[in-house]
């Protein structure tokens, strides 16, 4: 089960709403790359996974990830504070508003809602931590992509730190993975088997 | 940044440490990170206890606070005053 704490992992304060830059943040919400899959992933490929230290990793960096679908939110929230309807229409911000007002609704930045179709749950182990090691690159990208975009150094600030966590992400998944390789039954060929389905290499 | 703010963050440096630590250990379990993680959880404790007392409950379960029902006050985390 989870237990929530109220606080965020690192501190979200921005003092000046900008609901144009709100609609490019919101793809690390619910784009392809956004933290909703990530956490959604990670947490649902433990179950196949025949490794105690590669199902640790999956729970404690999935469950980090469900902290910054919150962060994340965060800054959506503050950015779409008290805004006038002259700034929704100049902004941009009223292909949004029209249907979501100031929720915070998973979607892409294109407008195209979050899809499960990005989690990639595939239940063999070489493919599943490979999908993760990409999916850590594509998250660091896409908020590269946002400082790129941003001008705000509250909004900077958080973005930098989430950016920084893929790239650690990324290397605890780099364990996971060489615990798989060091674990497969045949290491001449890690993909004779795949130890989360077949039994002759289960230990 | 006041002291709520302050402690806050205290807390949060200290919870980094040990979230980056826990990470590390899943696929690393080296003995000096063990005891890095274990001053850490108490240093975190600590700090925690002393942040409930004064500011309110971080987790539903210390939500109770002078015989009050504390949880639901304001701010939550993803407002400003909160950070």
């Amino acid at each position: 089960m989870f237990i929530y704490e109220k606080k965020l992992e690192y501190p979200v304060k921005i003092k000046n709403p900008n609901p144009a830059l709100a609609k490019v943040i919101i793809s690390q919400l619910g784009g392809p790359h956004g933290e909703l899959g990530a956490a959604t992933r990670y947490l649902q490929q433990r179950y196949a996974m025949p490794d105690n230290r590669i199902i640790g990793i999956l729970t404690d960096v999935g469950t980090e990830e469900l902290g910054h679908i919150e962060m994340v939110s965060a800054i959506l929230y503050q950015l779409t504070r008290n805004l006038s309807e002259e700034e929704i229409r100049r902004s941009g911000f009223d292909t949004y508003f029209v249907d979501h007002t100031t929720g915070v609704y998973p979607q892409a930045a294109s407008g195209v809602p979050f899809s499960t179709m990005t989690l990639a749950v595939t239940g063999d182990v070489f493919a599943d931590i490979h999908e993760d090691l990409a999916a850590e690159q594509k998250a660091r990208m896409t908020y590269d992509n946002i400082l790129r975009l941003a001008d705000d150094p509250d909004v900077k600030d958080p973005i930098r730190f989430l950016r920084a966590r893929e790239v650690v992400h990324y290397q605890r998944f780099g364990d996971a993975l060489r615990i798989a390789q060091d674990k497969a039954a045949d290491k001449t060929n890690f993909y004779l088997y795949n130890p989360a389905f077949d039994p002759a290499c289960r230990r | 940044m006041n002291n709520r703010a302050a402690l806050l963050n205290e807390i949060r440096a200290l919870e980094f440490a040990l979230i980056e630590t826990n990470l590390f250990l899943d696929g690393n379990p080296d003995p000096d990170a063990i005891a890095y993680f274990e001053n850490t959880r108490r240093a975190l404790a600590a700090k925690k206890q002393e942040y409930e007392t004064t500011f309110g409950p971080l987790v539903a379960e210390n939500g109770v606070m002078n015989g009050r029902w504390a949880w639901t006050d304001s701010p939550w985390p993803w407002e400003c005053e909160a950070n």
